[in-house]
């Protein structure tokens, strides 16, 4: 019976390995259908404003382009959707936060853009 | 006016925010996000410089709970939904991140609403004004930036629709007329003006009556 053993762990140990092979493509496919659902949703970036003088020094270290001496201008932390990761951007201050808004922008997005504020005014 | 629903708990938060110090609270309607973020307009420089001074502002406001910020702008729950509903619109059809992004941004340059209404984002810049007026009193200052072309017409029904005139002391103005008038006053509005200038590039601006200039020439005496 004793060399029955290592063949019934090897038989017990692959069937636990499909089992999990099979949870994780379970799990896989559902995750690939909630990736769909969420493609079909806006997925919406969030961003902060905050000001150089005001980061603490562990701020300070993951905002690209800021040195140590830099004592003013904005940082823009751009939270990405579905993420917990955070882009933090500096803007000096001969640079712009609108600018940002205007690089975003083209001719036809601006067209859209008054289109749908014009169909809500009232007057 | 009975449509709005305000919280009382928000209503604190402004109050709180004010710091009982004297506050600027600007409250923009949707045709100033128009001229920022929609086709260029006439107003679309100041109103460029408006939105640049309220992120100055807000990143303040942010990071610096304690100290006193002299100024705050809200945008207001319509306006909030008319731009997500352009988002919406925009992401379905084209699959479209671009003014979303730009949506974001601008939002994050504002505060919050601070209570929800469904009056037309027109009138509900007036029915904000006059509820902040009545709990923050004197210590705000309310300023409404409308660059409507109808803004008369606006005032009209928003009284008609209040049973009520508007008080004295809300101001009403376009971004050209709130430029022309803290010009001389804010060394912060002259530099996001002229940085805005070399930016894009532009020789030559007018607001109101003044005319800003970008000339080799020494200036005239």
């Amino acid at each position: 019976m004793v060399y029955w053993l290592p063949i019934y762990t090897f038989l017990g140990g692959f069937l636990l390995r499909s089992d999990y092979t099979t949870a994780k493509f379970i799990r896989k496919t559902r995750f690939l259908k909630r990736g769909e659902q969420m493609n079909n949703k806006l997925a919406e970036t969030t961003f902060v404003l905050s000001r150089v003088e005001d980061l603490n020094p562990s701020e300070r270290e993951s905002v690209n382009g800021l040195t140590a001496e830099t004592k003013e201008g904005l940082v823009v932390t751009e939270f990405k959707p579905g993420s917990f990761v955070k882009i933090r951007k500096f803007i000096p201050t001969n640079n712009l936060f609108t600018a940002m808004v205007d690089e975003q922008l083209n001719a036809g997005d601006r067209e859209n853009i008054s289109k749908g504020i014009k169909s809500s005014l009232q007057f | 006016m009975t449509t709005c629903d305000v919280d009382n708990h928000e209503i604190e938060q402004v109050t709180h925010n004010i710091h009982n110090c004297k506050t600027d609270i600007y409250i923009p309607c949707i045709t100033t996000y128009d001229s920022f973020l929609g086709k260029p307009n006439k107003f679309s420089f100041s109103s460029q410089v408006f939105f640049e001074f309220a992120s100055l502002h807000k990143s303040k406001g942010i990071e610096l709970k304690n100290r006193k910020d002299p100024v705050k702008v809200y945008r207001t729950s319509p306006i909030q939904e008319v731009l997500r509903n352009i988002v919406e619109t925009e992401y379905k059809t084209n699959k479209n991140n671009r003014i979303s992004d730009a949506v974001s941004l601008v939002f994050s340059a504002t505060d919050p609403p601070v209570f929800h209404s469904i009056m037309s984002p027109e009138l509900s810049i007036f029915e904000k004004a006059i509820v902040l007026k009545e709990y923050c009193g004197n210590l705000a200052n309310i300023i409404v930036i409308s660059n409507h072309e109808k803004i008369g017409e606006v005032i009209k029904k928003a009284e008609i629709e209040s049973h009520n005139s508007l008080p004295q002391d809300i101001q009403i103005m376009n971004t050209d007329e709130w430029l022309e008038k803290n010009w001389q006053q804010n060394n912060d509005l002259i530099r996001m003006a002229i940085n805005i200038m070399k930016k894009k590039s532009l020789q030559e601006v007018q607001f109101g009556n003044i005319i800003i200039k970008f000339t080799t020439e020494p200036p005239q005496k």
